[in-house]
């Protein structure tokens, strides 16, 4: 499904991923792991192309993505979110949706301006394709609400849901449980369940460890910008190298 | 009218044009001088002008949207600048700095529009049939794709929306209703027009109706247009009641506009239309 290979990224002289491989297959779901720092949200913006890699190439379903512009690459079926969520202000719960649903794009400029019957048809079928996606988060009966009158646990999965409404074969998550409390987590947990049902693939990037455990097929982690280690979530809990990177930077923070 | 075009550029798209006169200009003059020198009627040379204006459009849109934020504003503005400044020296086609007059009214077979009512009523057909469309542009969803545009621009690329060629599209339709605008400004103002008229002032002037109207609605822009256009008149009649000198007054019409711009800045950026939308929300 999605094929990452040495990747290389430089912020000035600072290198922020190094010679990354990661892959993803049909229907899996990896997480990615690593302390703050590490790369895993740059990996995210190099894969969607908001940042350009200065080596290393991504594949989509064997086709190279790596210099489409991000608007083309959602249309090859890779959606993403962002850690900091970025709903649309000024757009209702729905419409924040319905902009994404692909036909929504059919409504041109002129469209925009002239009533046409195949319009209203339009209209009417984004609607449902937005409200299904809706459901599917739980937000369905808060539609009509402006999309900042929502909690930030609630904007998260607004954020969720008009990724989906793409219907991407990938989905990258960032943090999406960072900032949420417990109850808002369970959710998470089964909104992204019932994603993965759907046969689409996940690549998320967590720091609730536990979390990740009990949801993904494989981890990858990063730490200063390179792979450190990649397998099954046991195999990977008994490496040390994690540990140290992991919870070791976490004392020391604290 | 002027105003609404700004407002779906500005307001929905979030786009900061300070040169939007030039484009009112560019209307103004090429359907002056299609008429006068080429002898076309009017109804012919007031869509070619706006023809002209979304050409301009294009060609200034593509390469300006390219920059961001305050630096589009700059470019804007300079562009602004730069078209007064043609028309200014460019005297043999737009007269210079006298400009053009003897301009022909509105002509439908032999029944002229040429008194101020008959002006009146024409302007504000047009006005209103722009506001009803614009309207329905900003709430399909080419509009909402603009207002995401507007709040983060890379969740709006996110979602597959192809951010710059959108800015292309309303900054030349938004460039065409300008120069429409403009043209039935230049047959429908007592047959003249300057290049004085179309300066940075009058840029500024449209960028504050939207302000004041409200950035996400086309009714807010309208309401500001207005608001705006009647506010000189309202001092000028409080001046009366003082008896001060003309020139004080205009200037006491600048600072008044200044402090209203920026009451409405600091206390509702969104304008008096988008504060009540929100609260219905």
């Amino acid at each position: 499904m999605l094929k990452v290979k040495g990747i290389s990224c430089y912020f000035g002289g600072v290198a922020a991923l190094i010679n990354v491989s990661l892959r993803v297959g049909d229907n899996e779901l990896v997480g990615l792991m690593g302390p703050n720092g590490a790369g895993k949200t740059t990996l995210f913006n190099v894969i969607s192309n908001f940042v350009s890699p200065a080596k290393g190439k991504v594949y989509l379903k064997g086709e190279e993505i790596t210099h489409l512009p991000p608007y083309n690459i959602v249309k090859k079926g890779l959606a993403r979110t962002f850690q900091d969520v970025r709903v649309f202000n000024h757009l209702t719960v729905l419409e924040n949706v319905e902009i994404a649903v692909p036909k929504s794009r059919d409504i041109s400029f002129w469209r925009g301006i002239f009533p046409t019957f195949n319009g209203e048809l339009i209209k009417r079928f984004v609607k449902n394709a937005a409200i299904e996606c809706l459901e599917l988060v739980g937000l369905s009966n808060l539609r009509n609400k402006s999309s900042q009158s929502l909690t930030f646990g609630q904007q998260r999965l607004l954020g969720i849901a008009r990724a989906l409404a793409l219907r991407p074969y990938i989905l990258l998550l960032d943090e999406p449980s960072a900032g949420l409390n417990k109850n808002e987590t369970n959710a998470l947990l089964e909104v992204i369940r019932k994603i993965h049902k759907r046969n689409i693939a996940i690549l998320i990037i967590e720091h609730n460890i536990n979390m990740l455990m009990r949801l993904a097929q494989r981890i990858v982690v990063l730490d200063r910008g390179k792979k450190i280690v990649e397998g099954t979530p046991d195999e990977v809990r008994e490496e040390e190298a994690v540990m140290k990177a992991y919870f070791g930077r976490e004392k020391c923070l604290v | 009218m002027l105003s609404v075009s700004l407002a779906l550029l500005m307001g929905l798209a979030g786009q900061v044009s300070l040169g939007h006169a030039a484009f009112f200009g560019i209307g103004a003059y090429a359907s002056s001088i299609l008429s006068t020198m080429y002898g076309l009627p009017v109804l012919l040379s007031i869509p070619l002008a706006t023809t002209v204006g979304m050409g301009m459009g294009f060609l200034i849109g593509y390469p300006v949207l390219k920059l961001k934020s305050h630096y589009l504003s700059l470019a804007t503005l300079g562009i602004g600048i730069a078209v007064q400044e043609f028309f200014k020296a460019a005297q043999p086609i737009t007269g210079g700095e006298t400009g053009l007059y003897n301009l022909p009214d509105i002509k439908i077979d032999n029944f002229e529009f040429s008194s101020p009512l008959a002006h009146y009523y024409v302007v504000w057909a047009f006005a209103l049939i722009t506001i009803f469309f614009c309207d329905r542009l900003s709430k399909s969803f080419f509009g909402k794709r603009l207002i995401a545009i507007h709040s983060d621009e890379q969740a709006a690329e996110s979602v597959g929306i192809n951010v710059f060629w959108a800015k292309v599209y309303v900054f030349t339709f938004s460039s065409a209703l300008a120069a429409f605008a403009g043209s039935l400004f230049a047959h429908c103002s007592y047959g003249a027009i300057e290049p004085g008229e179309f300066g940075v002032g009058l840029s500024i002037k449209i960028v504050i109706m939207v302000v004041i109207g409200g950035m996400y609605s086309v009714y807010g822009a309208t309401m500001g247009a207005i608001i705006v256009s009647l506010l000189p008149e309202i001092i000028r009649r409080l001046g009366g009641f003082t008896s001060m000198d003309l020139t004080y007054l205009t200037y006491i019409q600048d600072i008044v506009f200044a402090v209203i711009l920026i009451i409405f800045i600091i206390f509702t950026p969104q304008g008096i239309i988008g504060k009540k939308a929100n609260k219905n929300a």
